[in-house]
């Protein structure tokens, strides 16, 4: 189908509906991660990118045109994040005594398919606030790519750079979030 | 850190980190920077190389397993062993190496716990699986128990040694070695699969070798007891494998088999020797993977090795059958694939001991054909190709390029459609477990189930409704299911006229619809349609609607002969792609592209060439040089400049669009068929007979292999390739080839038709006793025919037959036009050499 469409008229009316939910995305979020991590409550899991095309399609704003959809990536990625974090506090409020929360990730894509990466998310994203302070459009970039999971031609368009662009910032972000929580050793 | 300071150190991290850390340190000293910031810029530097967080990691969507950590284990005794560190972190729990500590048995042990008593079940379950196995290639299982706090726990033979993709490179393992080692996998799992135990997670993590070369298969942990009944809760297949080397059925949660496995070692065995993966030539984002590996084939071998520009050391034939065995254990459900992992390793052995293999090179054309019977496509686009026909040798192939583009986008889109139909609707319904979903549903079924979720939920979203009806309209569409299409669109057009609110949409929903007609061949109610939409679309100012239904409309003109119109409705769609606030360039090329081909319709050639020199300038800009729509654009380009005489030009672009063909589509494939076509006659046409006579040999038979051998296609590539025969003086081989082409090209295009007279001239040239007046009816049909054309080479051609024949029968006939077509002859551009210097001996001979 590709851009077919240019509709204006379109664009308005999906930008008003999409600034307008905000609060009910993020309650049907919140509905389909818990009910994503509840299938398995010994090692529950959270797949960034199934989650929000999940919600996505659920929501209906299936429309081939791309700037209200990048808008509504955007937004959220940053739901996500909030998502993923609460849960990863929850997950350690529960746990009493000398078990640290620990949170692995699995990238599917890995060259080798393995999945040893252990990682403290929480670190993560107070790394990444500390980022944002100071350059927004990295934490942005790391947000939609890490927690929206999208990918690197996605994030470019909703952020209206170039690919090369975002590699670039990605690799900054990492090394800006590496020394972050080498300090915290 | 201020912010600005933050630019600051930015702009230099942007600028050192691609140094080496002896220049970083040298430039870190002489930089202009206070010592705040310069610390700041060092840890920066530090954390780019740090290992910390693997950038690759960080870089795509992860998944989140939150776990606890049991780190005080380290160190404890659990029965007769002695825990002393983490080995890693597996999909059930942790695995720790460990020791025997009571003297009888001395070594090395890798323990496993269960990672939270949820997940008691499977771990039960696997120890029942790997109590079965025993196999030199399985890493064995030695004991199991319950720690204190009633964990249990299982104790396996620790395999040190490295995956078998870093010990082929550490070890730098010849190509044969390389088989051998998966021959050694494959015999364990078929071991396993006879035991009826699957393993469903294969990859080189799991496929441990020891120092000393010993392969040792790991992590039984997911595999399925294929004859348990048990239903424990705990399955997981959707999420506990692993993407890359996945089949397409386990991504869609579909059942799983022994096929899932050889699946996965076919993928491992075909990185080993091309370091590709075969469904993506070259790194391509993880999201796309999904989708390819649902609908694309896999790159033939070879293909990979030389985009990889590898160089494997298996020797010609070696390799062509390891091609051939990959393709086929890397199986889609339209094809068998291996019965038995057995099978696959005695193929693969007899790789190694250089005997015949036992599969032959894989049959899409079948699986193919019956795909495009199912799903009735092959009706619309014939009536492309067949406009094309009529028309002689430049345009057959111009035009029949369009059609083959939207047939084989269509053909493509098709199973694309199918799984994505599939995937979406999942989506749509609860979620819930994907194992036991019993049948799998048909995907029409499936969007159907769709547009009535659609009915019933959308009712006061009537925009949103409209939308998403024409979105599964279009995939209906794809699918060939054109009734439903329709259907849904009319639906969703009484939408727009109901509610206000979804007017904008009835612009492009017309438009859709009069290109569904198009497919469909109904060409009247498509150009209704399409005006009805345009109108609608410039009354609402809506450029890119309008210029869709303008492109669309351009092909249904084309397919009614109205070319003057079809020239008006492109070149304003056109001039709309190029103002649009973001030109999309790839609808800018399409649009050029069916001007060249009005161009070439209408005979201004210079024209046509010009057009089509751009797109293919573009094309290679923005897609590179083995972009696949290349073949299209550069099989054009040559007929154009066939038509103008430039053969040389013309054999080296159609050489490179069926490189390309070959290149994505596999070898043998349909598409190869036509440039191979052009090439043969380009290089007739300079007179290198022996490099025609290969390529048209290699074109008809792709032509018999898909069409069969009553299909005009077929039948013409046939006639070129006996008429060259004849021209190299193999006369028997030249009436074996031409077989009963020329009866069916009469019955396709009747007796006053070039082609029909072509095949009927060269018949009456093979038959040894030609009956009196057999060549000069044809001759002068197909002189009469020429008269309207004016195509040079083709002149060429009859002037040459009729001197053939004036000079063996004394064709009284035949003689009377030898002047004027001579004199029409000369007034021309280049010769046909060969036919020239065959028409010269066989003068001389008579």
């Amino acid at each position: 189908m590709g851009k077919d469409v240019d509709d204006d008229d379109i664009t308005d009316q999906l930008n008003a509906e999409v600034a307008a939910m905000p609060t009910e995305i993020y309650a049907s979020l919140r509905r389909l991660a818990q009910s994503q991590l509840a299938r398995d409550r010994a090692a529950p899991t959270l797949n960034a990118t199934a989650l929000v095309n999940e919600a996505y399609l659920k929501l209906s704003v299936n429309d081939p045109n791309w700037d209200s959809r990048g808008h509504f990536m955007a937004s959220m990625a940053k739901v996500m994040r909030h998502v993923m974090i609460d849960y990863a506090r929850e997950r350690g409020a529960q746990r009493r005594g000398g078990d640290q929360q620990q949170v692995t990730l699995e990238g599917l894509d890995h060259a080798d398919g393995n999945l040893i990466e252990v990682v403290d998310l929480i670190a993560i994203d107070q790394a990444l606030c500390q980022l944002g302070l100071l350059d927004k459009r990295l934490e942005r970039t790391l947000e939609l790519r890490f927690f929206g999971g999208l990918s690197i031609e996605e994030t470019a368009k909703t952020l209206g750079i170039s690919e090369p662009t975002v590699k670039r910032d990605m690799r900054t972000a990492r090394a800006f979030i590496n020394a972050q929580l080498g300090q915290e050793q | 850190m201020t912010p600005a300071d933050w630019a600051t150190v930015r702009k230099q991290f942007e600028a050192l980190c691609d140094l080496s850390t002896a220049e970083q340190q040298q430039a870190l000293a002489a930089a202009d920077l206070s010592a705040d910031l310069r610390t700041h810029l060092q840890a920066l530097l530090d954390g780019d190389r740090a290992d910390k967080l693997r950038e690759d990691a960080l870089a795509q969507a992860p998944k989140l397993t939150l776990e606890l950590t049991q780190d005080e284990l380290i160190g404890t005794t659990l029965g007769a062993y002695k825990i002393e560190s983490l080995a890693g972190v597996g999909g059930m729990g942790r695995v720790y190496r460990a020791r025997r500590e009571d003297g009888r048995f001395q070594g090395e042990v890798a323990i496993k716990f269960v990672a939270d008593s949820a997940n008691t079940q499977s771990f039960l379950r696997e120890r029942r699986v790997l109590a079965r196995l025993q196999h030199p290639h399985i890493a064995r299982l030695l004991d199991a128990g319950e720690d204190q706090a009633g964990r249990p726990y299982l104790v396996m033979e620790y395999v040190a040694g490295e995956q078998i993709d870093q010990h082929c490179k550490t070890a730098r393992l010849s190509d044969l070695d390389r088989i051998k080692l998966v021959v050694a996998a494959a015999r364990a799992i078929a071991h396993a699969h006879e035991l009826l135990v699957l393993h469903r997670d294969l990859k080189p993590a799991n496929l441990m070798v020891s120092p000393q070369g010993e392969l040792k298969i790991l992590d039984f942990g997911i595999a399925k007891l294929l004859d348990s009944d048990a239903d424990d809760g705990t399955q997981t297949t959707a999420r506990y494998f692993t993407l890359r080397y996945a089949p397409p059925e386990q991504i869609i949660g579909d059942t799983v088999s022994t096929a899932t496995d050889i699946y996965a070692l076919a993928v491992v065995l075909y990185e080993l020797i091309s370091k590709l993966h075969p469904f993506m030539p070259t790194d391509t984002a993880p999201a796309e993977l999904t989708e390819r590996i649902l609908t694309n084939r896999p790159t033939p071998l070879r293909s990979a090795l030389r985009v990889g520009a590898r160089d494997c050391q298996l020797g010609a034939d070696r390799l062509r059958d390891l091609e051939t065995v990959l393709q086929h254990a890397l199986t889609r459900d339209d094809q068998p694939g291996y019965g038995s992992a057995k099978a696959f390793a005695d193929d693969l052995q007899r790789i190694i001991d250089d005997q015949p293999v036992s599969v032959t090179a894989v049959d899409p054309i079948a699986a193919v054909r019956r795909w495009v019977r199912r799903h009735r496509l092959a009706a619309a686009a014939l009536m492309l190709a067949m406009l094309s026909i009529s028309i002689g040798l430049g345009t057959a192939l111009w035009q029949a390029g369009i059609a083959r583009s939207e047939r084989d986008a269509a053909l493509h889109e098709a199973a694309r459609a199918e799984r994505i139909a599939r995937f979406l609707t999942q989506m749509f319904e609860a979620p819930r477990p994907s194992e036991n979903r019993g049948e799998a549903l048909q995907a029409s079924e499936l969007l159907d189930r769709g547009r009535d979720r659609l009915a019933t939920e959308l009712v006061d979203q009537p925009l949103m409704r409209a939308q998403l009806q024409a979105t599964i309209a279009e995939t209906y569409r794809s699918m060939g299911v054109y009734d439903q299409s329709e259907a849904l669109l009319l639906e969703a057009l009484q939408l727009t006229s109901q509610s206000a609110a979804a007017a904008p949409l009835e612009a492009r929903l017309n438009a859709q619809l009069g290109r569904l007609h198009n497919y469909q061949g109904r060409w009247e109610d498509a150009d209704q349609r399409l005006l009805a939409a345009t109108t609608l679309a410039r009354q609402q100012a809506q450029p890119q609607n309008l210029a869709l239904a303008l492109r669309t409309r351009t092909v249904t003109l084309l397919n009614q002969a109205r070319s003057d119109e079809a020239k008006a409705s492109i070149s304003e769609a056109l001039t709309l792609y190029r103002q649009l606030p973001e030109p999309n360039q790839a609808d800018i090329r399409v649009a050029e592209s069916l001007l060249a081909t009005i161009a070439m319709q209408q005979g201004d050639l210079e024209l046509a060439l010009a057009a089509y020199q751009r797109v293919v300038a573009d094309e290679r800009g923005a897609n590179g040089a083995d972009s696949a729509r290349l073949s299209i654009s550069l099989n054009n380009l040559a007929a154009v400049q066939m038509r103008l005489n430039r053969p040389a030009l013309a054999a080296s672009n159609y050489a490179e669009a069926a490189r390309i063909a070959r290149l994505h589509l596999g070898a043998e494939h349909r598409d190869e068929a036509l440039p191979l076509l052009g090439l043969g006659m380009a290089l007739r046409v300079q007179a290198q007979i022996e490099q025609s006579l290969a390529a048209l040999a290699q074109s008809t038979q792709i032509y018999r292999r898909w069409d069969g051998d009553t299909h005009a296609a077929t039948a013409y590539a046939q006639l070129l390739y006996a008429e060259t025969l004849w021209l190299d003086q193999q006369l028997a081989a030249a009436l074996a080839a031409l077989g009963s082409a020329d009866q069916v090209l009469l019955d396709q295009y009747g007796p006053e038709h070039v082609y029909s007279c072509r095949s009927a001239l060269l018949r009456a040239n093979l038959t040894p006793e030609p009956e009196p007046d057999s060549s000069s009816r044809p001759l002068h049909s197909l002189i009469e025919c020429l008269d309207k054309e004016q195509s040079p080479p083709n002149v060429r051609l009859i002037a040459a037959w009729a001197k053939v024949r004036a000079a063996i029968d004394s064709d009284a006939a035949a003689v009377a036009t030898l002047p004027q077509l001579s004199q029409r002859s000369t007034e021309l551009e280049p010769v046909d050499l060969s036919l020239d210097r065959a028409i010269q001996a066989w003068v001389r001979r008579h």
